[in-house]
């Protein structure tokens, strides 16, 4: 992260530590939401999922990817 | 005019420059709102830009995304996953290099100023053909919008990688304060970084 922003959304791919995780939520300085439960989310994190935040609507959820892969994957056998 | 009359339109202009500027969803199908600031955060190669790629294929329909500044190291458009999306994008694609960013973005939001300047103050349609031309190619617009007066143009800033632009260094640089201030400039912020 080159910059410290008040983020409206935060997309963060699985594979970061929980310190890594803290210092992104850190910098990215969102506000108004659970961020143990953005925590938790994010352990649960599997490849080609991403865990998104909204903090103006104060959206918290996975996004699955794993269907846009799987469709490239099928249609190039 | 009365006092009152004088406070109520400037109150209601106002009201209107307020709903122009707020951080409020595209549509029902984007998770990215107007006047926004996004952060894709991921360890190399997963993917980032897809994400924000995706989200754009989705607001680009929108008739005031008015253009999106794709911003790489060397203003090149080799990534793969660009490459292969391009094609449908219907929107205008500036594609620029992390050194020229500051000063085509400068100019691109000095005529966006303008613009909105003069259409607020209804003398857009005053304009002679010919800077109505220049100030359209400036823009990169395709067309000006039909609903002049009620449609604000945003521009969609992708910085494909982030993490390793000098642009962001300095706490007063001027992107850091662009950032700060996205919301006046109409501006939605896309940042894939590390």
């Amino acid at each position: 992260m080159p910059f410290k922003s008040q983020a409206t959304t935060v997309m963060i791919y699985p594979g970061f530590t929980p310190q890594e995780v803290s210092y992104i939520n850190h910098n990215a300085t969102i506000k108004g939401f659970d961020f143990q439960q953005f925590k938790a989310l994010y352990s649960r994190l599997l490849k080609d999922q991403v865990l998104f935040c909204n903090a103006v609507s104060d959206e918290m959820k996975i996004i699955d990817m794993i269907h846009i892969r799987n469709q490239v994957e099928v249609d190039f056998k | 005019m009365s006092v009152d009359k004088i406070l109520v339109d400037a109150l209601k202009q106002k009201e209107a420059r307020g709903n122009q500027t707020q951080i409020t969803p595209i549509n029902n199908d984007s998770l990215i709102f107007y006047n926004s600031v996004n952060l894709a955060v991921e360890k190399q190669g997963e993917g980032k830009s897809l994400l924000f790629l995706r989200e754009v294929l989705k607001i680009q329909k929108e008739k005031n995304i008015q253009l999106l500044v794709y911003v790489t190291s060397d203003g090149e458009t080799s990534d793969e996953t660009f490459l292969a999306i391009k094609n449908h994008l219907t929107i205008p694609v500036l594609t620029v290099s992390n050194n020229d960013v500051e000063e085509v973005v400068e100019g691109l939001l000095h005529t966006k100023n303008l613009y909105n300047d003069l259409v607020s103050k209804r003398k857009f349609e005053k304009l002679i053909p010919t800077h109505k031309e220049q100030i359209k190619q400036l823009l990169h617009l395709k067309e000006f919008p039909r609903d002049l007066y009620n449609t604000r143009l945003h521009t969609v800033l992708l910085f494909d990688d982030a993490a390793f632009s000098s642009r962001f260094k300095k706490d007063d640089s001027y992107f850091n304060k662009l950032v700060h201030k996205c919301r006046h400039a109409n501006c939605i912020f896309m940042f894939a970084t590390q």
